[in-house]
């Protein structure tokens, strides 16, 4: 017995059959459901990853345009005072390119760290507005879910999500599928951009005349948002504001734009039949409350 | 102190990124919130955007070779819906009009 047990195909076929360790001569046995089942995820899996590499790649084009932006900053931070590794990784914490040189300017002209986190909080107060935005797509995702979606909420990422999600509607899962997929790729371009800025710093001019290709970028993903009439409306409120507000700090202009656009929104409600009203319920992203109920 | 200064940015950004994302949460807002809360993103990206075409150079405002390669970025998105195809032309018409004007 010892000397067939020094043969492994003997020993485990003599194991199997004494029922000291599970037969694993056999294949384990499954159930046509759990069969199903293992299948359907393996489907559902491929069909997120896939609608994830499709908002990875509907962003690749508006990133590529940032990386000019992304360089331009690094440069800045290496002629910064402190240090340079800590300018850097405000690339994917901060993750707001004109705040981000705005502070960085603040603090290589020696102004004062509350002077620069001051700056910061103004001209990032929009996130606020798109955290709101995205919370009637997002609005039913658990809490961590939430937290992620957060963390890779921009001007690129809310306007694109809002044009893919209002013309071709992934669902629930895609649209978180689609989000993260998005912030992925332009968080990894950003960072990576921003720290060949940093390493090649002072061999760089302070200013690469490249900044107008984010611009363009951005007049582009407003463009795109434009067929909708609501944020037509408010686009062209937020311009009247900025035209008309010569002399108003630039910091204050965000908060002024955006009560000008709640108190046209709010006092202008649509105009629709009640059958509208229906289809548009039916349609809207948030889910049924009975799928709330199941969902918690 | 830049140490202090980028933690302080990013935890203060992050807090706007959630804040109510996190704070609405599964609760079904109001008809006249929640288009309150849709119009406010256009209206400041339109309002930064306008102010930085306003103050290009030490206060001056745009030139008419930017504001042309705005207008054919415009354009061309919104015929094409390709943004790649709206900032390159945008670029093209702005490199053009440096090089007419010399």
């Amino acid at each position: 017995m010892t000397a067939e047990l020094t043969n492994p195909i003997v020993a485990r076929d003599v194991l199997a059959e004494s029922g000291a360790c599970p037969d694993v001569r056999k294949p384990a046995m499954r159930t046509s459901t759990e069969l199903d089942r293992l299948v359907g995820e393996r489907s559902a899996r491929s069909a997120n990853l896939a609608i994830a590499r499709r908002g990875g790649r509907d962003i690749s084009g508006i990133a590529v345009g940032y990386i000019p932006m992304a360089m331009t900053i690094g440069a800045a931070i290496s002629r910064a005072p402190g240090s340079a590794i800590a300018g850097w990784l405000g690339a994917p914490l901060i993750a707001a390119g004109t705040a981000h040189l705005t502070i960085t300017d603040i603090v290589s002209t020696g102004g004062s760290l509350g002077a620069a986190v001051l700056a910061g909080f103004f001209i990032n107060a929009r996130l606020i507005a798109y955290s709101a935005g995205l919370a009637t797509w997002f609005g039913g995702e658990s809490r961590p879910m939430r937290l992620v979606i957060g963390f890779f909420t921009i001007d690129a990422t809310y306007l694109l999500a809002n044009q893919r999600f209002r013309s071709d509607d992934p669902g629930t899962e895609g649209r978180r599928w689609y989000f993260v997929g998005m912030g992925v790729v332009l968080w990894s371009i950003w960072t990576v951009a921003m720290g060949v800025g940093v390493v090649l710093g002072r061999g760089l001019p302070g200013d690469l005349g490249l900044e107008w290709v984010a611009t363009f970028m951005l007049v582009g993903l407003v463009a795109l948002n434009l067929g909708d009439r609501r944020h037509l409306v408010s686009a062209a409120i937020g311009t009247i504001v900025a035209l008309a507000a010569g002399g108003i700090p630039g910091v204050l202009l965000p908060a002024i734009a955006g009560a000008a656009a709640i108190a046209v929104a709010v006092a202008t409600p649509p105009k629709a039949s009640p059958a509208a009203v229906d289809e548009a319920r039916v349609g809207s992203p948030l889910p049924a409350p009975d799928q709330e109920a199941a969902d918690q | 102190m830049m140490w202090i200064l980028v933690l302080a940015s990013a935890a203060i950004a992050y807090s706007m990124r959630i804040s109510l994302l996190l704070f609405a949460g599964r609760r079904r807002l109001a008809p006249a919130v929640d288009r309150a809360l849709a119009a406010v993103g256009p209206a400041v990206i339109a309002a930064m955007l306008t102010a930085n075409l306003m103050t290009v150079d030490d206060g001056q405002p745009a030139g008419p070779g930017q504001l042309l390669g705005v207008v054919a970025a415009i354009g061309v998105v919104a015929k094409t819906r390709n943004l790649l195809a709206g900032s390159a032309s945008g670029a093209a018409v702005l490199a053009l009009a440096a090089w007419v004007g010399g």
